[in-house]
């Protein structure tokens, strides 16, 4: 019968080291998973793996942390994708929940960005094809030639639109 | 592709926003996606960079979302928005048709669908002329359409039409041609009515608790038996 350990959570130079990391795992998994809940299980998999193998020093160097985060990602993307991402109940997770709770739970602050009546203000200003490109892209992440089915449109204009649309949109 | 420097960890160059762009919509092959990934998992000035521009993408979201943009849309997208719950008002516009419309509060989209002959057309403008601004119609150039539909679906900035007490839209469909001049395909008049509150015997009576349902007593499922305790 497995023991449990009990709680233990990283010492703080290893939080530190990885705090940097949560968003970037955190839009990793989005990007790959485009599934807001699996990607926060993705992120906390990812997450107790590090500090686990920084407690148990086989992790020593912070040079080495963002190869190791990058093969943690991939890894637990796998797990994920065959549905063997650990549960909660799984031990090394509930040996880091305090910290993974507060880790995760930190929001950055957001990037300095227009608010809507000012992005919809400059999208008035889009060409109409432009618009409708950045439009479907933005709305569920669709790729160019997803959108470029629907606009009967090649994907590499499309892309060529999205660009010069989100262009426009971040300099306007 | 940048390529992180193996002594110091650092990646030697930063990606650019189209490359960023393209593999958050997964317009990149295998290769170049792995590149970046591993690129993002060091750069913070790229992370940051892209956060904005999610940011940005989040802030269209929601102006469509709240119906402040116009655009020229297509039924798939149009059915995708109503999948995730958006509320869409929906007018059908015959060729050459006028109609009044009054969007509910909690519409999120007016959509109206004008119905024209579309085919042998290259190039389609749409000029929106507002009663409230006569003489100064908007024109938005080259619209994306689909010929063998035989309509074109374009939402009206709705947040600016509710702005107003009420008013007529003129839509013109023009077809381009460089050679010659505009041609006038089809011209529709959208009537927007504000929102009107129903009158109280209009609305529906209040809800009240139901009754709960009668329901027969339960009986614990025994076996038929006949005369003598024997299986009938």
């Amino acid at each position: 019968m497995d023991t449990e350990l009990p709680p233990t959570p990283p010492d703080p130079r290893c939080a530190a080291l990885l705090q940097p990391f949560v968003p970037r795992v955190r839009r990793f998994a989005l990007r790959h998973l485009r599934h807001r809940h699996a990607a926060e299980a993705l992120l906390r998999q990812v997450l107790a793996v590090c500090a686990d193998q920084w407690q148990s020093g086989a992790l020593s160097e912070p040079g080495q942390l963002p190869g190791f985060v990058l093969a943690a990602c991939r890894l637990a993307l796998v797990d994920c994708r065959l549905g063997l991402l650990r549960g909660e109940d799984d031990p090394l997770l509930r040996r880091h929940a305090a910290w993974l709770d507060r880790a995760t739970g930190q929001r950055p602050r957001r990037a300095n960005v227009p608010d809507a009546d000012t992005v919809a203000a400059r999208l008035q200003h889009l060409p109409a094809r432009e618009r409708a490109v950045v439009l479907l892209s933005c709305w569920d992440g669709s790729c160019a030639s997803a959108v470029g089915l629907q606009l009967a449109c090649p994907p590499q204009r499309v892309r060529a639109l999205r660009h010069q649309g989100y262009e426009r949109l971040a300099r306007a | 592709m940048t390529r992180a420097n193996r002594a110091t960890g650092r990646p030697s160059a930063h990606l650019d926003d189209a490359q960023l762009l393209d593999w958050w919509l997964h317009d990149t092959d295998r290769a170049t996606t792995e590149a970046v990934d591993a690129h993002l998992m060091r750069c913070a000035a790229c992370n940051h960079r892209l956060d904005a521009m999610l940011a940005l993408g989040k802030g269209v979201r929601q102006a469509l979302r709240g119906g402040a943009v116009a655009a020229v849309l297509n039924g798939a997208f149009v059915a995708r928005l109503r999948s995730q719950g958006l509320r869409v008002h929906e007018v059908h516009l015959p060729h050459n048709g006028s109609v009044q419309c009054r969007p509910a509060p909690g519409d999120h989209l007016l959509l109206a669908r004008l119905a024209a002959p579309l085919r042998d057309v290259r190039r389609l403008d749409l000029e929106a002329e507002s009663s409230c601004a006569p003489g100064r119609p908007q024109r938005l150039r080259d619209v994306p359409f689909d010929a063998a539909a035989g309509e074109l679906l374009f939402a009206p900035d709705l947040a600016a039409l509710r702005r107003r007490p009420s008013q007529a839209v003129v839509l013109r469909l023009l077809a381009v041609d460089g050679k010659r001049a505009d041609r006038l395909i089809g011209r529709y008049a959208l009537r927007h009515l504000p929102w009107l509150e129903p009158p109280a015997h209009h609305l529906p009576p209040p809800q009240r608790h139901a009754p709960p349902a009668r329901t027969p007593p339960h009986r614990p499922w025994r076996p038929r038996t006949g005369p003598g305790g024997r299986p009938a």
